[in-house]
């Protein structure tokens, strides 16, 4: 027996170690660094060669362009010498600009009159500034610095701010000796530490303040307004991303934000504008945001940035409506990417543009300089977004060409050369093209139509290569992601043979001795479950699928039930009734008992069966009528997400309703978490868990009073929010030594010798129903296995009370009835399969909490893009910034249903055993395999055909549209899903392991003890 | 399927159990007769043709009487369109297979089809239920929609079991919990209705797509899905039975030699 577990164990590891290198493997293969280039632009920038490694030839300035080409050769003159760069994060361009060339809503019109007036009258230009997913704010403001567009897995190091290496405009702008000023978002200091001459941090710690944490940017404007010792002003207003989060984009708190955010503009445009007509106002927002305030992912709303230039003479800045405005190759005149900000904001400013931007400058912000200096920062532009492609496509024939000799040649000549089609080739040979036209408009005489067409050329190559580049289509490392994905398979196939070894061996031996598990081989219910797993994994093909994988979970955990059902009734036939007790009885019943069954009457056993399955049936369908709530409660995915769902409704009601409502939750979770403390242990210690229960409760109550306190404006902010902080901290302490005491002591206090106290509720409740329950015998001897069995029981019992409570804090208001009905279908569940009594393999209780697990994930209105992780949850409780603690947070509050499933199963092992008359090895190895083994195998092996599948897919689909908006944050919640089936598999491994060493060194001890006493009474 | 026989079995049967059983007894001693019966070619023949018109009666009532009667279509009016269907398919459905019901000599043609008519409400509850469970939205009007696919399928699987067989759990149980269809008659009774709700099952998967299309829309194509499923599996049981029929024949010519 111990070979046999020793065998599946050892298999378990290995399937669990290839799996992690494998997933690591391709995750670096597949993700991988871009190509970039090293170190600044320095003065080489300004000449137009393509050397990026080595700075040599710099030395000698190239002369190609008339006579005082060599002045500008080395600089490009600046247009501003002042910047006010204004970051208000998270304000959709939609509320400025409008949207589809219709202004934006009245009321958001009026919020901001002076910002109308200066667009109006052409001293502000703006324009939806798209931005790049991920869209949360630190990623942003690198890509708006340094022009560069990061890899996909950045949005990991989103709470791990670092400072930014890459070259990049702040540290330019130091270079070229500027005072830097910034008040904001402290992200910004984390990203250039040292780099400021005078600054303020806040921190975007508590996102319910909406006020403070503006006020205290603006309270230095006055001070830094007068003073002119700084040439750049960074401010950075977090305040309508926190109105955002709160209250959604149509928030009434919307307008008062806007209004504010616009006295901050007249302010600044009256004060350093007016003064110094060489001063530059930029207005810029790093996201957009939902309807629901939240941002991460790629829809238009959340990438639909704004960038808002406003100078003091409206005739420095000519509106790209203007009809002499150069056709562009972009849908809409006022449409830009976020990166095009850098090397305009370079060139404006006179330095060289960062080596990584992939943007290209926006025309009608130079459209005042002479054409000579227009063209010029075209052609800066243009080798710079060289360099870069020579990096990303080395082998490409006409960028070597060009470079290998600095003169150009024959444009139709280097287009014959290279009929490859690849897009480098197209671009450069654009390029090229542009370059023999600026020199003939050079050479000819200056005219104005040749101008034109020599700008024309430039936008011609300038703006598609950066979309090209920005798209990122890097060469993957293919070694490193076949080796991983073959690991990953090879981890599948080793699970998949663990789990069918594991079942074959479990409902073999021993289906002919238990009469109900006859039916453990029920061909559906096999059928289904590997069926559906096919298909779920088949699903994944389709963006749709990936985007409302929610409708898949339901379907799929909806199916599970009517098999079940099904099944159920199969077992209620009357007509078969005499042959059930006249033959199965012999094995069923202990000999003892068994004449007085059989008199009794078939009748009884009868009744006793019907109403077992009418019991049966109830308790699926209303786990049906769970599911279906659940599913009903938010509505998540992707198509259907903006229509009327609960949650919604919920939150456009009162806040005292959600109140009242979470408040009864927790009332009801709290009572439940009482009634399950298990009576198997000691009177005192069961009174100590549920005290400590209900004192985290009542510190949950408190949460929530000033949490609704806020939400209703009752009371302000700051002076609530250390009361909330400190009962949330005396939760997490209360909870985290309840369950780690539970951990450890429960296997040691566990009563596990008397047969007659029935061990849990769920026992002493129905007990009565069985004939099964006769067979028990009071008094049995002391199992090793029930002991086991009993005590994980108790431990899972008070995780599972903990876990609830703890997500009860953390998770959304209205997320509190989800959370009880989750509860409910757990404890449902559990006691559906022990109601059963092994009518159903046990393979099929883990299944079904692991589903409900996935299924629940969706229910609590999380969904396979990034803007739905809850980040306000994270900080709840905490008074200083930690990355370590909010991450965690964050993950506990997005994973709260699949690991509340995980701990559940500790639940369901609780089965009673069928038979006492075997012999200990075999009913040993059944356990063991059974319970220990396959709740660990099982969650696994499902979550390894997920992540192998997934990954497959993501490799086909690199090429897809929606490769960067829909796989890719899919891959990332399938990762995270793989690190939340380890953690729960770590705890029952934990569990199960740490009680068996306990109990059986208790039996030891007891044994040698009444071997003592039976020694001391001879 | 099964859940549904099941369910509705249990609101059926409140009657005393001594009574209940005597009753089943008999009916389970009528039904091997009828089973007995079955096997002759007679019998066979008329079975043949009610499933022939039952499916004529489904097609027509979902396709072209809509059609004649202002161009409806289930794409766009599927309430309406559902409604003609129902009204079209439930009488024949339940007339034709009232004709095959169990002891003819006690049970009168009228009483079988009434029990008909009694099933249809309840598999309407049981198959809304189920259909609302499984994702049917729950609005007004999709509600009302949810209740006119309940119809269809209520007369494609639970009418006809109920008109042959009534309330006798044996049979339910056989046909829709265990599944072991016995003889001819059961199998034509018990392989549409499972194709009818797989085929529903499987209807509901475009559902998530993001097409846009018409027919995605709650219930068209789980409609499409039960009424092909239907059609496909009363095919594929007259095939098995005539298969079965010829090879039983042989036998027995065989043996009389």
């Amino acid at each position: 027996m111990a070979s046999v577990f020793l065998k599946f164990a050892t298999l378990g590891s290995l399937a669990l170690l290839v799996q992690m290198v494998g997933l690591v493997l391709f995750v670096l293969g597949f993700f991988p660094v871009k190509p970039t280039l090293d170190g600044n632009s320095g003065p080489e920038s300004f000449s137009p060669a393509c050397e990026f490694d080595s700075s040599q030839k710099v030395d000698e300035p190239v002369d190609t362009y008339g006579d005082d080409s060599r002045v500008e050769s080395v600089g490009f003159p600046a247009k501003y010498d002042r910047l006010v760069f204004m970051v208000i994060d998270g304000l959709p361009a939609e509320f400025v600009l409008g949207r589809d060339g219709k202004p934006p809503a009245r009321d958001l019109q009026l919020a901001m009159p002076y910002t109308q007036n200066l667009l109006a009258t052409g001293s502000a230009l703006g324009y939806h500034a798209k931005a790049a997913p991920p869209t949360v704010t630190m990623p942003r403001l690198k890509a708006m610095t340094s022009g560069a567009i990061a890899g996909f897995l950045d949005v990991a190091y989103n709470f791990n701010t670092k400072e930014l290496l890459e070259d990049n405009l702040i540290d330019q702008l130091a270079r070229a000796g500027w005072q830097m000023v910034m008040l904001g978002d402290e992200t910004w200091l984390k990203l250039f530490p040292n780099r400021f001459h005078r600054l303020d941090g806040v921190n975007s710690f508590y996102v319910k303040d909406t006020v403070e944490v503006d006020n205290n940017v603006t309270r230095h404007l006055d001070v830094e307004l007068e003073k002119d010792d700084w040439k750049l002003l960074v401010l950075h207003y977090l305040g309508l991303d926190h109105v955002g989060h709160i209250g959604g984009r149509s928030s009434p708190l919307m307008v008062s934000k806007l209004r504010e955010m616009d006295t901050i503009i007249t302010r600044i445009h009256q004060t350093v504008l007016s003064r110094d007509p060489q001063s530059l106002l930029v207005v810029v927002s790093d996201h957009g945001m939902t309807d629901g305030g939240n941002h991460g992912g790629a829809t238009y709303q959340e990438t639909d940035a704004l960038a808002l230039f406003i100078s003091k003479s409206s005739s420095d800045l000519k509106l790209g409506a203007a009809p002499e405005a150069s056709p562009n190759s972009r849908p809409s005149d006022n449409e830009a990417y976020q990166v095009d900000l850098v090397p305009t904001l370079a060139l404006l400013l006179g330095v060289p543009i960062p080596k990584n931007s992939v943007g290209a400058l926006l025309p009608p912000l130079f459209s005042s300089l002479t054409p000579k200096l227009q063209l010029r920062a075209l052609e800066l532009n243009s080798w710079q977004l060289l360099r870069i492609m020579r990096k990303r496509s080395p082998r490409s024939r006409c960028i070597s060409d060009m470079c290998g000799e600095v003169e150009l040649i024959n444009v139709n000549q280097s287009a014959s050369s290279s009929e490859s089609g690849d897009d480098a080739d197209k671009f450069c040979r654009r390029l090229n093209l542009a370059l023999v036209k600026h020199n003939y408009w050079a050479q000819n005489g200056e005219k104005t139509r040749d101008f034109e067409e020599a700008k024309e050329a430039y936008l011609h190559f300038l703006q598609p290569t950066s979309v090209w580049l920005a798209r990122g289509s890097t060469q993957k490392l293919f070694g490193l992601v076949v080796t991983g994905a073959s690991l990953l398979l090879i981890s599948t196939v080793l699970f998949l043979t663990g789990v069918f070894q594991l079942s074959k061996k479990t409902s073999g031996s021993f289906s002919s001795q238990s009469g109900r598990s006859i039916q453990a081989a029920s061909p559906l219910l096999k059928l289904v479950a590997i069926g559906e797993v096919c298909l779920h994994s088949a699903s994944f093909g389709s963006s749709s699928f990936v985007e409302e994988e929610q409708f898949t979970w339901h379907f799929m955990l909806s199916t599970l039930f009517v098999v079940l059902l099904r099944d159920s009734c199969q077992q209620f036939n009357p007509g078969n009734k005499l042959r059930i007790v006249g033959s199965g009885s012999s094995n069923r019943v202990p000999a003892g008992r068994h004449k007085t069954i059989e008199s009794q009457s078939g009748g009884q056993f009868q009744a006793t069966t019907s109403k077992r399955t009418v019991k049966e049936v109830l308790q699926i369908c209303l786990l049906l009528t769970f599911a279906r709530t659940l599913r009903s409660w938010h509505r998540s995915g992707v198509n259907w997400a903006h229509l009327p769902d609960v949650a919604k409704t919920l939150e456009n009601s009162h806040p005292a309703v959600t109140a009242c409502i979470r408040a009864a939750c927790l009332l009801i979770i709290t009572m439940l978490c009482r009634w399950l403390v298990p009576k198997s242990l000691p009177r005192f210690v069961r009174r100590v868990t549920k005290a400590c229960l209900t004192l985290t409760a009542v510190l949950i109550y408190i949460y929530y009073t000033c949490d609704f306190l806020r939400a209703a404006a009752i009371s302000e902010a700051w002076r609530i929010e250390p009361w909330a902080t400190i009962s949330a901290q005396g939760i997490y302490l209360l909870l985290g030594a309840t369950f780690l005491s539970a951990f450890t002591l429960f296997p040691w206090l566990i009563i596990c010798n008397s047969g007659t106290e029935s061990p849990s509720r769920f026992q002493e409740k129905e007990g009565a129903f069985y004939v099964m329950s006769l067979q028990e015998e009071p008094g049995t001897e002391f199992f090793l296995e029930n002991g086991v069995r009993r005590s994980m029981d108790a431990v899972g019992t008070v995780f599972v009370s903990c876990w609830c409570l703890l997500q009860l804090l953390l998770q959304q208001p209205v997320n509190a009835a989800p959370l009880t009905i989750l509860l409910l279908q757990l404890l449902l569940t559990v006691t559906l399969f022990r109601t059963a009594q092994g009518s159903f393999p046990r393979w099929t209780s883990v299944l079904t909490l692991h589903w409900l697990g996935a299924s629940g994930h969706f229910g609590l209105g999380n969904s396979n893009t990034l803007a739905t992780v809850d980040v306000a949850g994270a900080y709840i409780g905490l008074s200083s910034h930690s990355t370590l603690l909010s991450g965690t947070l964050a993950f506990f509050i997005t994973y709260g249903s699949p690991l509340l499933y995980m701990q559940g199963l500790l639940l369901s092992v609780h089965q009673k055993k069928l038979e006492t008359r075997k012999d200990d090895l075999e009913l040993r190895q059944r356990w063991l395999m059974e319970d220990l083994l396959l709740p660990c195998y099982l969650p696994l092996a499902m979550n390894s055909v997920v992540l192998t599948v997934f990954t497959g897919v993501l490799y086909l689909m690199q090429d897809h549209l929606f490769i960067w908006s829909v796989f890719s944050p899919k891959y990332l919640y399938v990762v995270a899903t793989t690190i939340c089936t380890y953690l729960g598999t770590l705890i029952f491994a934990a569990v199960g392991g740490y009680s068996f060493m306990v109990i059986s060194k208790r039996m030891q001890r007891t044994k040698k003890g009444n071997k003592a006493e039976t020694t001391k009474l001879e | 399927m099964a859940e549904r026989a099941k369910v509705e079995r249990r609101k059926i049967g409140p009657s005393p159990k001594a009574v209940e059983e005597r009753a089943e007894e008999q009916i389970h001693a009528h039904v091997e007769e009828e089973v007995d019966q079955l096997s002759g070619s007679i019998s066979l023949l008329r079975l043949v043709c009610v499933q022939l018109v039952c499916g004529a009666a489904v097609l027509l009532g979902l396709w072209i009487v809509p059609y004649w009667m202002g161009g409806l279509s289930i794409v766009f009016q599927p309430v309406e369109t559902l409604r003609i269907c129902v009204a079209t398919a439930f009488p024949i459905v339940s007339f034709s297979f009232s004709m095959l019901r169990l002891q003819p000599d006690i049970c009168p043609v009228w009483w079988a089809a009434f029990r008909g008519f009694l099933g249809l409400p309840i598999g309407i509850l049981v198959a809304s239920f189920l259909a609302t469970v499984f994702g049917a939205p729950l609005s007004y009007e999709s509600a009302i929609r949810t209740l006119h696919w309940g119809a269809l399928v209520s007369t494609l699987t639970v009418v006809p079991v109920a008109a042959i067989a009534g309330g006798s759990w044996p049979i339910w149980h056989r046909l829709f919990a265990a599944t072991k269809p016995n003889g001819a008659l059961e199998l034509a009774l018990c392989l549409p209705a499972h194709g009818a709700a797989i085929g529903s099952w499987v209807g509901a998967w475009p559902m998530p797509l993001d097409w846009g299309r018409p027919w995605q829309e709650w219930p068209v194509c789980c409609t499409y899905g039960a009424v092909g499923g239907y059609l496909l599996s009363v095919l594929v049981s007259l095939f098995w039975n005539a298969i079965n029929v010829r090879h039983s024949t042989k036998e027995a010519r065989r043996k009389a030699k």
